[in-house]
């Protein structure tokens, strides 16, 4: 019926399913698309892991905020004006000379998202989910990273309710460094636990 | 058990630095569940728990990317989502969705998708002043009971804590 050039292909179902629910939900009021646009725009150019290296450079900086963070990391991380969806309720875990940090969501992907921005694609991937709380020290190793066989390695599950940021240790040779700087070392894997800070020679 | 599971290797897919989404759907499809939780439809952790569900029930296809199995999933969810809270119910989604693919075959390549295109071709191809019957002026607003403060006992304990090998 119709000639070539007369008419558009058509995308992919899963394409159409999506339009058909979002021109649906417009139309009933329940969502405001041009929200939508701004929202994507935020969670892919504004919020990111940069504002979880602020957090953990000024814990590294100051003593007194590190307290504050380690006792109600919520309210902590909003002192820096980080909060919203996914980062209602924080738990910071500190790494020390004997303890090595690492979050997961076991059941799909709960991560702190005014902190870390969206998870990577890994975190999301159903063999870290599985594999991280039984073979923690082989999942490590998968990064490349790796955790002294002297220290104790743990796993914390985030959830609906709560998620957790990883506070690494500082690497040594940064005396006096500004938070600013000190942010620079601040690596995304370093806040899940699955990397380590940048060491200072990397960055000068 | 444990062992076996160790050898094998985990094959993670990386994004060092790469993009969120993939493709723009998915980005759409976060941003409605975003955008609806803000609205009050659901509480989060009434999300993750139909989310969760789905990721349990409908794995990776092959072929398929890390990214496209997770917001298949995602998107999967939210349609549960918005049919279980009587918001758009299946049958609607599919109409639509019919409705949009005959809105693209209608259309000559090169012009706007309209959903009026679906019903009868553009004429000259540039002006749409159809009426729309937009009889659903009188949103609704549902009132939502948060229960802010109620958490289930959450235990703030490692789910798994691998001992020190050595001293």
């Amino acid at each position: 019926m119709s000639h070539d050039h007369d008419h558009t292909a058509p995308p992919a179902d899963i394409e159409l399913r999506v339009k058909a629910l979002e021109s649906l939900l417009t139309e009933k009021g329940l969502i405001d698309p041009s929200a939508l646009d701004e929202l994507v725009d935020t969670y892919e150019n504004r919020i990111g892991p940069r504002n979880g290296a602020l957090v953990v450079a000024k814990a590294w900086a100051d003593p007194e905020y590190k307290k504050r963070l380690l006792e109600d990391g919520t309210a902590a991380i909003a002192e820096l004006g980080y909060s919203g969806v996914q980062g209602e309720d924080m738990v910071v875990v500190e790494n020390t000379p004997t303890i090595h940090n690492m979050t997961v969501c076991t059941l799909c992907s709960c991560y702190p998202w005014p902190t870390l921005g969206l998870p990577p694609v890994w975190y999301k991937s159903a063999p870290y989910r599985s594999k991280v709380v039984i073979d923690p020290r082989g999942v490590l190793a998968e990064f490349g990273v790796s955790v002294p066989d002297s220290k104790e390695v743990r796993v914390w599950d985030s959830s609906a309710e709560l998620r957790y940021l990883v506070l690494p240790e500082r690497p040594a040779g940064t005396e006096g460094w500004s938070e600013e700087k000190l942010a620079d070392l601040v690596t995304r894997d370093s806040m899940i636990g699955t990397g380590f800070p940048k060491s200072p020679s990397e960055i000068q | 058990m444990t062992e076996l599971l160790a050898l094998e290797p985990l094959n993670l897919p990386r994004d060092e630095g790469g993009p969120v989404f993939e493709r723009p759907w998915q980005a759409q499809a976060f941003a409605l569940v975003v955008e609806l939780y803000k609205a009050g439809k659901f509480r989060w952790p009434e999300w993750v728990e139909v989310f969760s569900q789905e990721i349990k029930a409908s794995p990776a296809l092959p072929g398929e990317s890390a990214n496209d199995t997770y917001y298949r999933q995602w998107l999967t969810a939210l349609e549960t989502m918005v049919s279980s809270r009587k918001l758009v119910m299946g049958a609607e989604v599919s109409d639509r969705q019919e409705e949009w693919r005959q809105a693209y075959l209608n259309t000559p390549h090169g012009q706007p998708i309209l959903l009026a295109n679906a019903h009868c071709r553009p004429a000259s191809g540039h002006s749409h002043d159809h009426d729309h019957d937009d009889d659903d002026d009188d949103h609704h607003h549902h009132h939502h009971h948060h229960h802010h403060g109620h958490h289930h006992s959450v235990s703030r304990q490692p789910v798994a804590v691998a001992a020190p090998l050595s001293k």
